[in-house]
This record gives structure tokens, C-alpha cells and sequence, in this order.
């Protein structure tokens, strides 16, 4: 127990020692900020839809960013395996094949499905990361715990390209789990409309003028409020929940006085703009989560002055 | 014809406390009435005004003038002593006759228009010859030619002289040198006589009975204490005086005890309070010895020897304490002026003290007033802490301290970190209460002790408090421990001496994290310590005794859980639920033990056995019970005049800690933790007080206790006994005691101490993600090398200076540089690069120094010191701090440099 006191006094240390070292919301390699899984519906188009169902099929995108170069990813899915997904020997064969030749629709189809059993979802930005969930996904659940459902692992290895080459010696792994279950409530992605600076809605894609050095409130708006959801108590009872988004902000340049926001009273942070001197143009990406999976990101460009 | 004859004893003995007179009289206004002189120096000297420099050299008597014996006196063959107050001026001139306890019988008088003529070498301070007040006793004895008739048969007893039946040694407290020229009396018989070069006295004819024995010389302090004289023997007395230069507290460190044990380490109170860093702290001291690893920075950690911290145990007055440390561990929990010892034992100790594997600090709280009360006020930038000590009662034979403390760092430091969002508000107290009574062979004594930690850690409500809901909020913990603890010592017999302590003790933690997580623990204690001790002879003691402890506790743990960290199912992305838990368990253990000692040369300090052997149990109902046996021995040897060579090996147990002790199912098989210790060394005073000391040291551990890979914190048995350990190394320390004005030491430790959590386990089982992590690695606090140099020097005006430089080999860690990202959760999962604790931090080294400059008032004295430590700023890494994700790492460093100022008002009441 003493080692409490310990860990507070280490924390109260770390928090008066000022850091050099890069913080969460640089944006200075390859990063992989967000992963989002889209409910393709029958009519082939994506919805706002977070959660599967066994049978449906999803779409996997990823907010990849670098400060300068472009990057690629490599896609694994598996079930079961909590440190994420690690490729098989069928997966380095399929790699093999991938680009050998030209495919029709049908061929690519069946590939799809080998690379799937293979654990291979998707190969930014060549091949679209997708999964369908068999029908039998949830079969070794009961008709109860398939409400809540289970879960597809997702890992994604992300490498920038430096004149045509993936750069190894820059590897971001990231993990996430795609909800599937049978729910009446799934869950969607909580997306950003748009960005409030300094209390004033910006149009998506248009680039703001900032002076450099200069203080800018960022505001993230949903496009939804917070969605009510049944959740299943470990004693099997149902229960009403409303959903506590909160948002992540990362940036090419500048600073924030605080990497997050939380819906609602604490919604937005300050961003310190950096000096022209040092940059002309700045990226900045706002992640939303809702604790239940579901994402949502929006990027904004500002040209400093 | 009667002869009259005087022959006169030069009672120096007698003379009183003249050092404290001596500091009154300069600042007197009482001494412009007696003497101008004295009142001009002092108004020609600056300093003399606001404060008195200490005297540096005494008077010494140089011319005697003899009283003529009063014939009032000689006719009714009257002797005896008047007491004189004498002021000396600069030339040593008498300028001042005061009889402050008359005789009668004419005596006053004579003694009186004597003391004008007597004459000294004038006492000097720092400026020179100064004006001082002595207290001088002036005696008269018959000479054996002025006797006549009745007195006729005692003459010729003195010719034929009578055997010697009361001799003794005087030993001056702290440095322990023998004390020549000391006045040693027995004021009822009017017997004195001088200690010799080596400071023994010896007295002839002494008559049967209980006498009072005085000790007495300008410097020192006076000791008065009781012989006793029995027909046919010789009774000797080894006698203990104080320097009267010490501060009343000051000497109290220096004690005698039984060395039954291997290595006891000692340092006086009067060195620890001038060490830089350890803010006057007894018991922070320890932290500078051989054995001891730097802890670091505001942990507050016992490492000895390589053992982990729980390992150690801590007493106070017999009874066990949890933590020594207040938080942040700078400050110990026990106010510095009620300490009169600690006992520091690395290792090698006897069965007397069990339930643990590593070291053990054994504090002891005095149980002696001073003959003057006094109040001492101690402040610092921490905390301020106040003492009262002194006699009560019709007799005052009672000793009654009392201490309180509270810091106020929580005040200071929104001052210090400003505008910050960030909250720290650490907040420590402590309190002692001790009653202790001595009366004819028996001695009671109470004590009553605790402490309240306290520390928040928070950002205000007007912040966003982090992303997850249930951890919005703040850090609050605290930690309180009460102890009440009663103790008797009988003396049944000449040789057999007996001891109960009884404690009633109750421990308590509180951690309130966010809004969702909370853990309550109490525990309330009952112990019982009894001793018998019988001394044979010289040759062979034996100690048995009973230590038992009984305890019942309770928990409570509210937090929220995932469906699948509680077992009941799995969710995708795993929301949380309120979890608690709350249970009580009760626990005892009767240990019993027997130690001896046995001398069996005919010089008793040539060779000491110490076997013994202690059974220890450990019993919690419905969930575990298990027992050990810890045979031990120690020897120590005098190989040479001065050098003793000393060694000790044997078994060392400690029953789990108390969350170990408890699962859902309960009925768990866990056994004691095991050690196997050894160690064999070599000591010796190369010159007084001068001495070095070397030790090797071995511990091999078996049956430690680590977390059950197999079945989790949920199983049936959360812990188990896997783990092996290793801990060799050697120690060193010259040292110089604080004898003139240099006192100092050099400690080194050379350690590797190391651990294997699961040696009967294959690397599946343990599902690593690193092969070969299961080896044997490092300990958490392993450093190959810890070197202290220290020293202290006394200079003129009461300034004292002192440096200490500490170099340690940096603690291990185990390396990161890859942090796998989880997208739902929002962070990264570092992944170990190397085995645990396969690399090393850079290494650690300071320099601190430290003023003090002690200003003496007639009434009181005051401290005042400033302390900085790591003065030449020295970058040293306490922790190893990543980057959100793993790609990058510093040092969490101790503070660049670090200024203390603080006081100690020490007033005589």
C-alpha cells in the first residue's frame, strides 16, 4: 500500500517536470488515429452503423496521417486473441498473389474471402479493408449473450512510404475490436459535423487564416447527440444508458493545453497556433469516440500568417 | 596538645554546572549589581549582546587559601562542605563570594573570607579571558593528627588501610573515552578522590550500605547515582557523564547494550543532527549506514540489503510499527527530540526480533526527564513539531514527554506551483506521549503514539478531469496507525529480571480515486511482547520470551469492473459495472523464543556465543495457517586488543503480508517466506574514536511469495509460494567519532541481489511475450555500489559545518520501445524490449552541505541551519518516465537542488 503514496508522489513529479518528449497530440510519424468500422447495407452503400450483425458485411477505414509523407497499412482480423492479430504463413502467400495479376470482380471476391480466412482484412490503400461476419459468428453464444455479442479483433501495422518504399524503422500497431451482436440498439459512429474556432463554425474543407503565436478555441459538434442504448448487466438485466462521447485532438504544428474533450461542458481546448516562422500550413484532426466503439474524425487545415 | 591540622580536599568534585552558570552570568542584568567588569566586556562585545559564545576553556583553580578550622567545629568534630558561588573576573580574580549552602559551625565564614583569596586560570571564550560564575565547594575534613580519644582507633585504621570496596570507571557519553581528573565523592562520608589517566577510582572502607555517588568536573555534567556496599565485596560502577557542551538532547544516543547481535549500528544524536539531509532525524540517518540502498526520491523505502521493503521491520518501543516514514519519506513518524535510540540491525540480528527477512530499526523513546523541564519548538520548510519533557510528580520521579507535529507543505505549495491546474496537498502528523517511572526494582512505562498521512492529488472542478468518467475526480489516500503500548520491568532477583509490554495498536488506509474507485482497510492489533532475562553468572545468559500478536481487520473495495475481469462474460467493448467487496478476517500468532549467551573464556568479552532458536505461527482462520523454525547464532570474538571479529548465520522467516492472506474460497496453503542469512565480519578502534568496520553478508530466500499465474486474483489462491532469491555482498565504514571538532564516516556497500519469481514454471505458463523473462533478474533495487562520505566540522562563534557526498549505482529497469496502440481504449501497451530489469538508470550522485550556528541564551538555546542538498545540481534519475507511446524515454530527476532552512528553540523552564 505504501507504494501509493509512492505512485501519487511519482505522478505529483511527473506532472511539475516539464517534458521534452514528444506528446500524444504530435502528429511527427506515421499515426494511426482512429479506426472505423461502417455496416456496408444491402444496397452496397455504408451507414453510420457501428455494429454488425452476424452475416452483414463492414467497411474498415483508418485516419492515417503523416506530417508529410503518405503511408500504408496492412490489415489483420482474428477472433480471440486479446494482444492482437499476427500474421499466418497463408497470409505471406496470399501476399504473394496480391497484385501477380490482374482480377475480375469475381476473382477478387473469392481472394477476399481466402484473405479473410487468412487473417488478412485489407491492404491500404491497395486493397479496401473489409470483413464479412459468417452467419455462425455468434453461434457459441446464447440468444441472451448475443445481445451483448462478441467481437472481431482488428490490427493494423502502418508504415510511411519514402520514394516508393515502406520505411520499416517507422512502424505504428494499432488494435481494435469491431462489436458484433444482436442487439435492437446498435451502435453508431459518432461523427463530427464540423469544427467551432473561436465559437464560429468552419465549413468542412475550408482552410483558416491564424496568426501564428495567437490562442484559437476548437470545438468539435457532433452530428448526432449521444445515443441511448440498452446495455445487458452481468445479472442479465437490461439497462438504459446514454452515451458519454469525448474527443481527441491532434495536430502537424502548434500546441494544445489539453490533448481531450469531453462532450458537453468541457467541449472544447485551446490550441496555440505556431509561429509562421516555423510553419505555413498546420493539420489538425478532432477523433470522437463514444465508449462503445464507435468513431468519428474530422480534419482541418490551417494556413498560419 | 592538639594539633590542628587541615587537610583540605580540593572539591572540584563539587563543583556544579558551571558551564550553565557561566552562560547566565554575561547576559545578566543581575551582573552589573556583582560585577562591572564582566557588564563592560559584554558591552564591548557585539555578539555578547544578542547571544553568549560557549566557553572554551574553564577555569582551573591556581592558588588555594585554607580556611582556618573553625574551632566550633573542631570541638564538635564537625566536617563537611559549604557550597560557594564564585565570579571570576578575566584575571581569574575572585570578585564575587556567595555561601548558597551553608555548613554551619563557623564553616560559612572561614570558607567565605577564604574563596577571596583563591585564584584561577581565567575560563576563555572565543574572544578571549571572560568573566564567569562557578559554583565551588569549599570542604573541611579533620586530619587525623587533630583527632584525639575517641578518635584515636580510626587514625590507626587509616594507617593500616582499609581494603578497597568501591571502585569504577567514568566514561564520557558519545565519545566513550575515558574521563581523567573527574571528582568522584561520596558527599556523606566526605570521601573524593581524582579518576586516574584511564578514568577509574577506587575507594577503601566504605561502609556497608547505599551511598550516593557523585561525579562531577567543570564541562561536565554533574552525575549522582547510588551504590550500594555489601560486607566482604567489591562493588564497581561504570559511570556515565555527559559533556556539558552537548545540548541537553544531544548524548542521548550513546547507549550500552548486550551485543547479542552481529551488526548494531550506532550513531549518536549529536552526529545525525548535522548530517546534511537528514533534517536533524534520527532515524533518516539510516539511509547513510552500510546495508541501507538509496531509496528514491519521496518513496521513503527501507531497502537493507537487498530485501524488498516489507521485509524489514520497524519497532518502537518493542512493539512493531508499519511504516517509519511519513509521506514523501522525509520525515520519520517520531519527533526527533523524544528519541533516545535507534538501533539499526542490516542483518545477523537474534530471534528476539522474527516475522521478518530483512532488517530490522528498532526505536526506542527515552524514558528520563532531564533534571530541568524544557520545551523544544523545531521548524523547517516542511512541517513544525513542538516537545515538552520533564519531571512531575511530589518526588518528581515521574518522566512525562510529550510531542506533537503537523507539516504545512500543503500551505506552501499552491504558493510554489501557481497557476497550475494540478493539486497536491500532502498533509502529515504525528503525536507521543510518554510516561515512564521508576521505583525501587521496577520501572513502568507508557507510551502512546500515531500518525495521519494524507496527500490529494487533483486538478480543480473547473478542469476536464481526464477522459474516463469513473477516474474524473480526485486522488485522495491516508494512512493513520495508533499505537498505545504499556511495559513493566521487574527486577525478581539479583540475576533474573523480567519485562511485559502490552500494545494495543489499530492501522488504517483509505484510497478514494476518481468517482468510482475506493479501498478501505483497518486493521486493530493486540500484541504481547514478555521477556525473561537471567544472568547466571558473567559467563551465560538466557533470554525467553513471548511474542505474540493477535489482529482483526476488515476491508472494503469498491471499483468498477468489466464484465470480464469479473468473470461473468465478456462484452465487446467492455463497459463497466460497479464491483465491491467487503470482508473481515481475524489472524494470530504466538511466537515464542529463547535466546543465550554465553562467554566461555574467562575473560567474559574475549568470545560471546548467541544461539537461539524461535518458533514463529501464523494462523488466519478458514484461510491459511503455517509455522516456522528460525535457529540462529551469532559470535563475536576479540582477537587483539580493540579488534573483535564477529559472524552470525541462521534462519530467518515472515509470514505473508496481510493482502496475501486472504481469497474468495479461502482454504489457501501458504507458507512463510524463508532466508537463509549469513554473515562474518571484522571490527576494531584503530585509535579512540576511530574505528572501521567490514562485513560480508549472504542471503539466500526460498518460498517468496509472488502472484499466482495459474487462476489470477479470482482463483482459489491468488498468491503462491514460487519465488527464489539471492542477496551477497560486503560492507564497510571507517568512522571518527565526534570527539574534538571532526566527527565523520565513509559507508560502502557492495551488493547484487536478485530474484526468480517462478523457477518451476515453463514460459507457456506464464504466457510472456519475452523469452527468457523468466531468469533470475535484478531486484527492483539493486545497487551494486552505494558509497557515503560524510563529515562534520566545529568551528569558533558556535558554527557548525558539515558535507555529505553519495554515490550510488542507479536502480534497474526493464526497457520499453514498443507501444502497441489500442484504438477503443485510447493508449498505448508498452512492450518489454529486454528481461525485467535489464538495464540500468544512470547513476546517482550528490553533494549536500549544511550551516548551523548555535546561539546560547541563559534560559535557552537556539539552532538555526540551512541545508542544500545536491548542491552542485547533479541530474539524478529516480524513475524512468515513457512517452505515450513507448518510442521515447527520460528520467524522472530529484529535484535540482534543494534549499531547507529551519530552527530548534530548545527553552529550560
Amino acid at each position: 500500500m505504501r507504494f501509493l503514496f509512492a505512485t501519487a508522489f511519482l505522478l505529483s513529479n511527473i506532472a511539475c517536470q516539464a517534458t521534452e518528449m514528444a506528446q500524444s497530440w504530435q502528429v511527427d510519424r506515421t499515426r494511426v488515429l482512429a479506426i472505423k468500422a461502417e455496416v456496408v447495407g444491402l444496397d452496397g452503400t455504408t451507414s453510420s452503423l457501428a455494429e454488425a450483425q452476424p452475416g452483414e458485411t463492414i467497411n474498415l477505414s483508418a485516419l492515417l496521417v503523416h506530417p508529410e509523407l503518405p503511408s500504408t497499412a496492412l490489415w489483420l482480423g482474428c477472433s480471440d486473441s486479446p494482444l492482437g492479430c499476427f500474421p499466418s504463413e497463408e497470409f505471406f502467400e496470399l501476399l504473394g498473389e496480391l497484385g501477380s495479376e490482374d482480377m475480375t470482380p469475381e476473382e477478387f471476391e473469392e481472394f477476399q474471402a481466402q484473405a479473410q480466412e487468412a487473417g488478412l482484412v485489407g491492404i491500404e490503400p491497395f486493397l479496401p479493408a473489409t470483413y464479412t461476419f459468417g452467419e455462425d459468428f455468434l453461434d457459441h453464444l446464447t440468444d441472451e449473450e448475443k445481445l451483448e455479442g462478441d467481437e472481431l479483433q482488428i490490427t493494423i501495422f502502418a508504415n510511411p512510404i519514402v520514394d516508393g518504399e515502406i520505411d520499416e524503422s517507422d512502424t505504428e500497431i494499432a488494435n481494435k475490436r469491431i462489436p458484433v451482436s444482436t442487439t435492437t440498439t446498435p451502435n453508431h459512429n459518432p461523427d463530427i459535423l464540423h469544427l467551432l474556432i473561436n465559437g464560429e463554425a468552419v465549413s468542412l474543407g475550408d482552410a483558416v487564416s491564424v496568426i501564428g503565436g495567437d490562442k484559437y478555441e476548437i470545438e468539435p459538434i457532433l452530428i448526432e447527440a449521444p445515443e441511448d442504448y440498452t446495455f445487458v448487466t452481468s445479472d442479465g438485466e437490461p439497462e438504459v444508458r446514454t452515451e458519454d462521447p469525448y474527443f481527441n485532438f491532434y495536430t502537424t504544428g502548434g500546441s494544445y493545453d489539453t490533448s481531450y474533450s469531453l462532450h458537453g461542458d468541457f467541449q472544447s481546448v485551446t490550441w496555440t497556433a505556431p509561429n509562421a516562422t516555423e510553419a505555413d500550413q498546420v493539420t489538425i484532426w478532432v477523433v470522437s469516440r463514444d465508449r462503445r466503439g464507435g468513431m468519428g474524425w474530422i480534419e482541418q487545415t490551417f494556413l498560419i500568417e | 596538645m592538639h594539633t590542628e591540622s587541615f587537610r583540605l580536599m580540593i572539591l572540584l568534585t563539587t563543583i556544579l554546572s558551571m558551564t550553565a552558570l557561566a552562560q547566565d552570568l554575561p547576559a545578566s542584568n543581575e551582573l552589573e549589581t556583582v560585577n562591572e567588569e564582566a557588564t563592560a566586556t559584554e558591552e564591548t562585545s557585539p555578539e555578547a549582546a544578542d547571544e553568549l559564545p560557549p566557553i572554551l576553556v574553564f577555569p582551573e583553580l591556581a592558588t588555594f587559601v585554607e580556611a582556618p578550622y573553625p574551632p566550633e567545629a573542631l570541638e564538635q568534630g564537625a566536617e563537611g562542605s559549604v557550597g560557594l558561588i564564585l565570579e571570576i573576573n578575566e584575571a581569574g580574580e575572585v570578585t564575587y563570594v556567595e555561601v548558597v549552602t551553608p555548613l554551619g559551625y563557623g564553616f560559612d565564614e572561614a570558607a567565605e573570607t577564604a574563596a577571596w583569596g583563591l585564584t584561577f586560570t581565567p575560563a576563555e571564550d572565543e574572544n578571549g579571558p571572560t568573566p564567569v560564575a562557578i559554583e565551588f565547594s569549599y570542604g573541611f575534613v579533620l586530619d587525623a593528627d587533630a583527632t584525639d580519644g575517641a578518635h584515636a582507633q580510626e587514625v590507626e585504621e587509616e594507617v593500616a588501610p582499609a581494603p578497597i570496596n568501591l571502585d569504577g570507571q567514568i566514561i564520557e557519553m558519545v565519545s566513550r573515552r575515558s574521563l581523567e581528573e573527574m571528582a568522584v565523592s561520596l558527599p556523606s562520608l566526605s570521601m573524593s578522590v581524582l579518576s586516574d589517566s584511564e578514568g577509574r577510582f577506587e575507594f577503601r572502607g566504605v561502609p556497608n550500605g547505599e551511598h550516593t555517588l557523585q561525579i562531577a568536573r567543570p564541562g561536565w555534567e554533574t552525575k549522582i547515582t547510588t551504590v550500594e556496599i555489601v560486607d566482604g565485596e567489591i562493588t564497581s560502577a561504570n559511570i556515565w557523564v555527559k559533556n556539558a557542551n552537548y545540548g541537553n538532547n544531544e548524548a542521548v544516543g550513546v547507549y550500552q547494550r548486550d551485543r547479542e547481535e552481529v551488526t548494531r549500528r550506532t550513531i549518536t544524536v549529536d552526529e545525525i543532527r548535522r548530517i546534511p539531509g537528514t533534517l536533524g532525524d534520527p532515524i533518516r540517518v539510516i539511509q547513510n549506514l552500510p546495508g541501507a540502498a538509496r531509496a528514491p526520491l519521496a518513496t521513503g523505502l527501507l531497502i537493507i540489503r537487498g530485501s524488498n521493503p516489507e521485509d524489514s521491520a520497524i519497532y518502537v518501543d518493542g512493539i512493531r510499527i508499519p511504516f517509519i516514514y511519513h509521506l514523501g519519506g522525509i520525515v520519520s513518524v517520531i519527533n526527533a527530540d523524544i528519541v533516545e535510540s535507534v538501533d539499526y540491525l542490516p542483518g545477523g540480528y537474534g530471534v528476539r526480533y522474527g516475522r521478518s527477512t530483512g532488517g530490522v530499526i528498532d526505536v526506542s523513546i527515552k524514558d528520563e526527564s532531564p533534571e530541568q523541564a524544557r520545551m523544544v519548538w523545531s521548524t523547517d520548510v516542511l512541517d513544525t513539531g513542538a516537545l515538552f519533557e520533564g519531571r512531575v510528580g511530589e518526588n518528581q520521579d515521574h518522566h512525562v514527554a510529550v510531542a506533537a507535529r503537523r507539516s504545512y507543505i500543503d500551505v506552501l505549495l499552491p504558493a510554489i506551483m501557481g497557476d497550475s491546474d494540478f493539486i497536491a496537498r500532502p498533509v502529515w502528523t504525528d503525536y507521543q506521549l510518554k510516561w515512564a517511572h521508576h521505583r525501587d526494582r521496577t520501572s513502568y512505562s507508557a507510551l502512546l503514539m500515531g500518525f495521519n498521512d494524507s496527500l490529494l492529488i487533483g486538478t480543480p472542478d473547473d478542469v476536464a478531469q481526464g477522459t474516463d468518467s469513473d477516474t474524473q475526480g480526485d486522488l485522495a489516500q491516508a494512512f493513520y496507525t495508533h499505537r498505545g503500548i504499556l511495559q513493566v520491568e521487574h527486577q525478581l532477583s539479583e540475576r533474573l529480571s523480567a519485562t511485559a509490554t502490552g500494545a494495543f495498536g489499530v492501522d488504517g488506509a483509505e484510497l478514494n480515486f476518481g468517482s468510482a474507485f475506493n479501498l478501505e482497510r483497518t486493521q486493530y492489533l493486540y500484541e504481547l511482547r514478555a521477556e525473561l532475562d537471567w544472568e547466571e553468572s558473567d559467563h551465560f545468559s538466557l533470554k525467553a520470551g513471548l511474542d505474540a500478536i493477535a489482529g482483526h481487520g476488515s476491508f472494503k473495495i469498491g471499483l468498477p469492473l468489466t464484465p470480464s475481469q469479473t468473470g461473468e462474460g465478456s462484452s465487446p467493448i467492455d463497459e463497466r459495472e460497479p464491483f465491491s467487496l467487503e470482508e473481515s478476517l481475524s489472524g494470530y500468532g504466538p511466537d515464542i523464543f529463547v535466546q543465550s549467551q554465553i562467554r566461555p573464556l574467562e575473560d567474559p568479552d574475549a568470545l560471546l556465543l548467541s544461539p537461539g532458536v524461535r518458533t514463529s505461527f501464523s494462523i488466519v482462520p478458514d484461510q491459511y495457517a503455517s509455522w516456522a523454525v528460525d535457529p540462529r547464532i551469532g559470535f563475536r570474538a576479540r582477537i587483539a586488543e580493540n579488534i573483535f571479529i564477529k559472524g552470525g548465520t541462521g534462519i530467518y522467516t515472515q509470514p505473508p503480508q496481510p493482502e496475501e492472506a486472504w481469497s474468495p474460497s479461502g482454504d489457501m496453503e501458504l507458507l512463510f517466506e524463508k532466508a537463509f542469512s549469513s554473515s562474518i565480519g571484522i571490527e576494531a578502534e584503530l585509535a579512540q574514536g576511530l574505528s572501521v568496520d567490514a562485513e560480508a553478508f549472504s542471503k539466500n530466500m526460498w518460498d517468496l511469495i509472488n502472484f499466482n499465474p495459474d487462476g489470477g486474483f479470482s482463483g482459489d489462491q491468488p498468491y503462491i509460494n514460487s519465488g527464489i532469491g539471492r542477496v551477497y555482498g560486503g560492507e564497510f565504514m571507517l568512522k571518527k567519532a565526534p570527539i574534538g571538532n571532526f566527527f565523520g564516516w565513509i559507508s560502502y556497500t557492495l551488493s547484487k541481489s536478485e530474484r526468480l519469481d517462478y523457477p518451476d514454471f515453463g514460459d507457456e505458463e506464464l504466457s510472456l511475450n519475452i523469452p527468457g523473462d523468466n531468469e533470475w533478474y535484478s531486484y527492483d533495487f539493486d545497487q551494486t555500489h552505494n558509497l557515503v562520505v560524510l563529515g562534520g566540522y566545529q568551528w569558533a562563534w558556535g558554527i557548525h559545518t558539515s558535507a555529505k557526498f553519495q554515490y550510488t549505482t542507479g536502480n534497474p529497469y526493464t526497457p520499453y520501445d514498443l507501444g502497441v496502440y489500442d484504438i477503443d481504449e485510447n493508449y498505448y501497451t508498452g512492450y518489454q524490449t529486454g528481461i525485467r530489469n535489464s538495464e540500468r538508470m544512470a547513476p546517482y550522485s550528490a553533494l549536500d552541505i549544511r550551516i548551523e550556528k548555535r546561539f546560547q541564551f541563559p534560559w535557552a538555546q537556539l539552532s538555526t541551519y540551512l541545508d542544500v542538498l545536491n548542491i552542485y545540481k547533479g541530474e539524478n534519475p529516480e524513475f524512468i518516465n515513457y512517452n505515450y507511446d513507448y518510442t521515447d524515454y527520460e528520467y524522472i530527476t530529484g529535484l535540482p537542488l534543494i534549499p531547507s532552512i529551519g530552527f530548534d528553540l530548545e527553552v529550560r523552564l
